[in-house]
């Protein structure tokens, strides 16, 4: 019975966005579509929820590949249909490269399944990490999806936009649901093929040119993918996830699969070297964005490189330069998203950044990392898919995605602007989950003074660029009396507090997410080492009061600040010279010089990841 | 775990936090009438300054100027309190460094050049010192294997030397004051940082940068912990005294430098020196130097 009821439910999550994605390209008219978007959104969001209250409960489930021979077949059909498709574009779109990419990840998959593949493990592992990533890819990419009806109005073509959407929720959860290698990279390319089409949506020149860049770069990712699928079927005879032996019974060469699989995790995330595509992906409409940089897609790469953090203890140099990787596009991202005008493009960066701190998290491979990965996780998809929304609005009424256009977006939209403040605090701001995970990281580096010093230099950027956005759309004049009606779209209104309402529970359940979901994960390999406790969170090493310095600040609020008078309200001042100014800010570096640096950044970091996949070549050839 | 009555010392050396800053720049205030050779203001000054103006009515521009203002009194005056507590120094300095951030947004929230000036010259400042402090603060932790102000070991200062060092033109920095006062820069800025604050908002900014600075007092006294009370209080109250006299001295001694030339020595000679011996430390524990 219980079984059964799983069953169902992972179904409802991988196949109810396809049935809904079917149903969209057959309705074609948005009304209708607005509807079969939303009753999928419930499903979906219901679905992930009691899977997850079950996990929580009754512990991981996994459900044995005997009895699913049928859809092992079916999967291995369409991952061929899907290799053609690919072939087709990249012959489509004259990219060669693309074109060399699927065949290879053809002729890697042919190999494979004529050589046979052994079929006795889980199937599917439904685990903590799993109903988590489902949880944000379900809850929050369905809020995205309704956000879309509206936003779309504006563009064509409704029947196929929302197919992909939907259809790329359904990937993802397969995705995070698979065991079974050859699934996840079924599911992987099929997240590939979504982005490609939801980039490219407008057609115009520049989102196809991206939208073949993109398919570039992540069909790479796959080709390592599928390699590393190959090499581990052939050095460990398995292509389960959870059969593949630990790090310290890995030798020298056993280590190149998890690094080809690094290698697609860092495309798929987006990692520098292979930024390139998240950033021209701009082009999109907002939801694509929001989709991709918080529901879905970069959340992938990070999602292989958590689930293979086990696997990667005591690889030495392997797991070094992955916390390598990470940090260093950290810092380097977070320093481009300060010099950067275009709201999107700081939210492009500041999302590379963010990932980059997940990945060397996995790198890290403690205790103390691997649950502050798991947490930035979280909190960064609730307020990425917060703030893109937010710049989408923002765009639909001004017309700009500039960050010099919004100055006093709080006097003309307050309900955005207060999007807006809600999300950046959820990146900077005690006492929600960013700010824990930052705290809960920099302990962990403390015993690795290089990875240190570029986290605190990044982040220090990170503040910067946040206040730089946030000061624009907060600068204001003399205060109204009464705040001009907002006029935000009730659809607009309604999406974007769900998330931040998200956003907030997630906050105050952190004791429940840890506990639940978070250590029983961790517990797996290390000690849990984070834990909540009556007044905030501690550590072996440490504690973040954070209960108590709510409570500190609301005592502060009612005992110091509320009793006062309001004060008088006054005109700016700016020392008697009236108020015809203007006001700008600061870029601190120009196009060129943010070219120059991403050149030797990607350089870099090419020769970096070149180690990284044949350091166990040449160890073996060296032992 | 302490005894309540030491937790109540604490709460209420968290209370005087205000009159002690409020005493050490008048201090500075005095010191340096001294070495230009005025007679110079009581040391109270900067405490009655601060009454005054605390006193006064005042007025805003708009809502989110109190609200940012306030928020960053809030978070400095927490982040003092967890580090008086002897809880996580981390936790106190991220807090702080979330403070400032919002009294950037406190300074942006206003349609004014002047104002937002100043805010983009305290981004430069926070780049310059956030990094440095917290490498200070992570070798802390690193060094006594804890985080707690509490736990930290004693004379730290003996095995991260450089660490102090650095916190002297971090301070200078902080402080506001030459070569690194680029935040005031008196001259070109016609009137100062807090522009747009008058009153008792003045008085309230002015509050928070107070807990701020006892912030990193505080972080630097972490460094010189020695067992016996009054030994260590005499110690940490020299410390205090030489660095209000030393940056006195500099800030008369030399002229201001632009905040590239700040920023790249803070983030190249200050942040240098700690990393150095941070990696010292490391190779020492190690094994690699005996």
């Amino acid at each position: 019975m219980d079984e059964l009821i799983l069953d169902l439910l992972v179904a409802f999550l991988i196949v109810a966005p396809v049935v809904g994605a079917l149903v969209c390209l057959y309705l074609r008219k948005l009304p209708a579509i607005g509807k079969a978007v939303g009753a999928v959104s419930v499903l979906m969001a219901i679905s992930a929820l009691a899977l997850l209250s079950i996990v929580v409960t009754a512990g991981p489930i996994v459900r044995d590949a005997y009895g699913l021979e049928t859809i092992s077949v079916g999967i291995t059909i369409l991952d061929l249909i899907l290799m053609l498709a690919f072939l087709y574009i990249s012959w489509k779109a004259k990219s060669a490269l693309a074109g060399v990419f699927a065949g290879l990840q053809l002729v890697v998959l042919t190999a494979m399944e004529v050589g046979g593949v052994s079929e006795h493990g889980a199937a599917m592992n439904v685990d903590q990490l799993s109903v988590m990533m489902a949880f944000i890819t379900s809850v929050i990419g369905s809020i995205i999806c309704v956000f879309a009806v509206r936003y779309m109005t504006h563009y064509e073509d409704h029947g196929r936009f929302f197919a992909v959407m939907l259809l790329f929720l359904g990937a993802m959860n397969g995705a995070v649901f698979s065991n079974n290698l050859l699934w996840l990279f079924f599911f992987w390319e099929v997240t590939t093929l979504c982005s490609y089409l939801l980039i490219g949506h407008t057609g115009t020149k520049d989102a196809r040119r991206s939208a073949v860049t993109a398919a570039e770069y992540t069909l790479g990712g796959g080709l390592a993918l599928a390699v590393g699928i190959l090499l581990c079927h052939s050095l460990f005879g398995t292509v389960f996830i959870d059969q593949i032996p630990e790090g310290a019974a890995l030798g020298r060469l056993a280590f190149l699969p998890l690094a080809l699989m690094a290698v697609a995790a860092f495309t798929k995330s987006a990692q520098i070297p292979f930024q390139k595509w998240l950033l021209g992906a701009m082009v999109a409409p907002t939801p694509v964005s929001a989709l991709l940089h918080s529901a879905t897609m970069v959340n992938l790469g990070v999602y292989l490189l958590l689930r293979l953090a086990p696997k990667l203890q005591g690889s030495g140099a392997l797991s070094t330069i992955v916390a390598l990787v990470g940090v260093i596009s950290f810092v380097i991202t977070a320093v481009l998203a300060m010099t950067q005008s275009n709201a999107k493009r700081v939210l492009a960066y500041s999302t590379i950044s963010n990932l980059g701190l997940i990945v060397a998290c996995a790198g890290l491979g403690t205790s103390l990392a691997l649950t502050a990965a798991m947490l930035l996780l979280v909190f960064h998809a609730i307020s990425k898919a917060l703030l893109f929304m937010s710049v989408g609005v923002i765009k639909e009424r001004t017309g700009s995605e500039e960050i010099d256009a919004m100055e006093g977006l709080r006097d003309s939209m307050p309900l955005v602007s207060a999007m807006v403040l809600v999300g950046v605090s959820m990146m900077v701001m005690p006492p929600f989950g960013m700010f824990a995970s930052k705290w809960l990281l920099s302990e962990a580096v403390a015993s690795h003074p290089l990875i240190a010093l570029l986290l605190v230099l990044g982040f220090g950027a990170t503040l910067v660029y946040y206040a730089k956005w946030l000061g624009r759309i907060f600068t204001g004049g003399i205060r109204r009396d009464r705040l001009q009606r907002d006029g935000t779209p009730r659809t607009y209104a309604a999406t974007l507090m769900a998330t931040a309402t998200v956003g907030i529970l997630a906050t105050v359940l952190m004791g429940p997410l840890l506990d639940g979901l978070i250590n029983p994960y961790v517990s797996r390999v290390f000690e849990p080492a984070l834990q909540m406790g009556e007044w905030g969170l501690f550590t072996t090493m440490g504690l973040f009061p954070m209960v108590a310095l709510v409570v500190l600040a609301a005592l502060l609020v009612i005992v110091v600040i509320l009793p006062r008078r309001a004060p008088q309200v006054r005109e700016v001042y700016t020392c008697g010279e009236g108020s015809d100014v203007q006001v700008g800010t600061f870029y601190y570096w120009t196009e060129a010089k943010v070219a120059k640096i991403t050149w030797t950044a990607n350089m870099l970091m090419a020769l970096l990841i070149i180690v990284m996949v044949f350091s166990p070549l040449i160890q073996e050839v060296a032992a | 775990m302490s005894s309540s009555f030491e937790q109540i010392a604490l709460l209420a050396l968290w209370a005087a936090v205000p009159l002690l800053v409020g005493v050490l720049l008048g201090l500075d205030r005095v010191l340096t009438a001294r070495l230009q050779g005025r007679q110079g203001p009581s040391v109270l000054q900067s405490l009655r300054d601060l009454t005054k103006l605390l006193h006064k009515k005042g007025s805003y521009v708009n809502g989110s100027q109190a609200m940012f203002a306030y928020g960053a009194l809030v978070l400095q005056a927490s982040a003092a309190l967890v580090l008086i507590m002897g809880s996580d120094v981390l936790t106190a300095f991220l807090l702080s460094g979330v403070g400032c951030f919002l009294m950037v947004m406190a300074a942006l929230s206003v349609r004014s050049p002047y104002s937002h000036l100043r805010a983009q010259r305290e981004l430069v400042q926070m780049m310059a010192t956030e990094p440095v402090v917290m490498m200070i603060v992570l070798s802390l932790g690193y060094a006594s294997g804890s985080f707690l102000g509490s736990d930290m070991d004693e004379m730290l200062v003996l095995t991260l030397p450089l660490a102090a060092a650095s916190m002297v033109p971090v301070l200078l920095i902080r402080l506001e004051k030459s070569p690194y006062d680029i935040a005031t820069a008196h001259s070109e800025i016609v009137s100062g940082p807090y522009v747009e604050f008058s009153g008792r908002g003045l008085g309230i900014t002015k509050l928070a940068h107070w807990f701020e600075l006892a912030v990193m007092f505080g972080i630097l006294l972490l460094l010189f912990r020695l067992p016996d009370p009054a030994l260590d209080l005499a110690v940490k109250a020299m410390v205090v005294l030489a660095v209000v006299v030393m940056t006195a001295v500099i800030d008369n001694t030399t002229a201001r430098l632009t905040r590239w030339r700040m920023l790249r020595f803070s983030l190249t000679f200050c942040l240098g020196a700690v990393m150095l011996n941070m990696i010292v430390l490391y190779l020492v524990n190690t094994g690699v130097i005996q």
